[in-house]
Formats: C-alpha cells, structure tokens, sequence
C-alpha cells in the first residue's frame, strides 16, 4: 500500500497501515451509529404523525410531540 | 514589475518569473496515476518566510463511498490522537426524477473543547462522524469528484500555541444516501456544500510541518489531483 506525499510515491509502514485499518473501523462504526440514529429518530417522527392522525380523526388530544408534526 | 527573471518556486526548470507579493507560487503538486494511494501529504514544504498562507485546489475521488478526512502533521508524521476542533455549515439540495428540487437541507454543527469526558475529534472529517460535520447520510460517491477549495493558516513559527492551526475552506460533495435512509438519492441528484472553520486548540501538539487528507475508507482513487500552493508575502 502506498501513499503520496509531497507528490512522490511512498510505501507504507507497517505501523501506518495498521493505523489506516484502525481508522476505518472507527469509522464504520460511527457512521452506522449516525444511520442508526439518524432511523431512529425518522421512526419516532412517523409514529407521532400516524398518532396525530388518529387523535384529530377520534377527536383526541394530542402529545406536544404529535402536534409538532402537524403544524406547518 | 522588474525585470527579474528568476525560477518559479514551485517549477524544477524552466524561466518563470516568480510569483510577487500576493501572487500564488506551486509548491507542490500531487497526481494520482497507476495505483490510488491511501493518503495524500504535504510535508516540510510550509516557510513563513516566504508564504503568508497556503491554498490547496483540485479534484478528489474516492475509490468507495467515502468522506474526506484532514490532519495536522507534526514532525513529518499526521496527529492522529484527539487534538482537532471546529465548525461546519452545510447545505444540501436534491432533486427528484424531473429536476425540480425536491428537499432542501441545512445546518451547522460544531465541535468545542469540552470535558475530558467529551474528547476532542482525532481529525477534521467533512462527512459523517459522531461528533459532528455535517449530515450522516452524507458520503462522496466514488464516481464524482469532490472539489477542494482550502486556503490554510498553519502557525509554523512555534510561537504560542503551535498547534492552533486553521483551515478554512469549502468544499462540494456529489450526495451519496445510505441504503434505507428517507432522504436517499440517487447519485448525481444532489449536492452538498460544506464550509467551516477547522482549528486546532489548547492542546498544543507541536509545530505543525505538513497536512495529510485521506478518505475515512478506501483509497484516493487514479485521477485524484491537488496542488499546495502558497500565498506569497
């Protein structure tokens, strides 16, 4: 594996493409911790507005966490 | 203007008159061709002396989806521990099948020294990350190019605080959603901006001697091109 610097062709250590490795697993966790959140947070969204629905529909009150998603 | 002919700073031969004050001299270009590379670094090439600032203009393409990281070098070698602050602005706009722009996206995010609890980044991402820098479902596809734009401020005198450097700078992602997500797009329907303010601080790690970008997965792929200019004093 190598790398560039200083617009030249350099090999890696070992040690850097230990690094490099470690770096990315990092970063695949973290990105599927943000996807992960990122879902969650759109799944709550969706069930307060299916909530809202119905209670306006049945004449119920809503959550402040429903209202929100019917207010424009 | 003199009549000075003298060798361009950043041209092995040739008879260039060098950049005057303000003007920008190449320092160093960096062209990915045969093989992509895991990293890209400029090392040793920053002088106070003659450079008041340094920009750094190209193309960028990942070999997989990825997202841009940037780090500080010290002593020849990046600053991979918790050392790196900053802000972000982003926008996005994407399109559905016809064109129209069909949701608009906007935000700022930032990473402030906190409490040991709270460590800092170990790198200036311009992605996804945990701490910040923009939307998670944001990654560069690895059939576009990313557009790079920074103009930097390393504090190389060792003066201070030797690490409090600055980049500053924007940059274009093609937007690339993650499997599954509600705002998923299809390549090429949208774009993303980012632009902040990065910043090395408090914890000083040494006189900074160079800058390394490298993708948070993958490689830089064949095409890549950059090149480190500095700001002549």
């Amino acid at each position: 594996m190598k790398k560039m610097l200083n617009g030249q062709l350099v090999e890696m250590t070992a040690e850097e493409i230990t690094a490099k490795a470690d770096d990315e697993a990092k970063s695949a966790a973290e990105t599927a911790e943000a996807v992960a959140q990122q879902d969650a947070e759109a799944a709550i969204l969706a069930t307060n507005k299916a909530n809202a629905k119905a209670k306006l529909i049945a004449g119920e009150a809503l959550t402040e966490a429903e209202a929100d998603t019917v207010l424009i | 203007m003199s009549g000075i002919i003298s060798d361009n700073l950043g041209r092995g031969s040739g008879l260039v008159k060098a950049a005057s004050a303000g003007g920008m001299a190449v320092i160093s270009t960096a062209n990915i061709t045969g093989s992509a590379v895991s990293e890209i670094a400029f090392d040793a090439l920053f002088d106070d002396t003659l450079y008041r600032a340094y920009k750094i203009i190209g193309n960028l393409k990942p070999t997989g989806s990825a997202y841009m990281c940037i780090r500080f070098n010290v002593s020849g070698s990046a600053v991979s521990s918790d050392s790196y602050t900053g802000t972000q602005t982003v926008t996005a706009t994407q399109h559905n099948a016809s064109g129209a722009i069909s949701y608009h996206w906007g935000g700022s995010s930032a990473k402030y020294p906190s409490p040991a609890s709270t460590p800092y980044n170990n790198k200036i991402g311009l992605g996804t990350g945990s701490y910040n820098f923009g939307n998670p479902i944001v990654k560069q596809h690895s059939r576009e190019y990313m557009n790079l734009d920074f103009t930097i401020f390393p504090d190389t005198t060792g003066t201070g605080n030797t690490f409090d450097s600055t980049v500053m700078g924007n940059l274009t992602y093609g937007h690339y959603g993650v499997t599954g997500d509600g705002n998923s797009c299809h390549y090429g329907t949208a774009t993303i901006s980012h632009s902040g303010k990065f910043w090395g601080r408090q914890l000083s790690r040494g006189v900074v001697t160079g800058i390394t970008l490298y993708p948070d997965a993958g490689n830089w792929d064949v095409g890549s091109n950059i090149i480190l200019y500095g700001v002549k004093r």
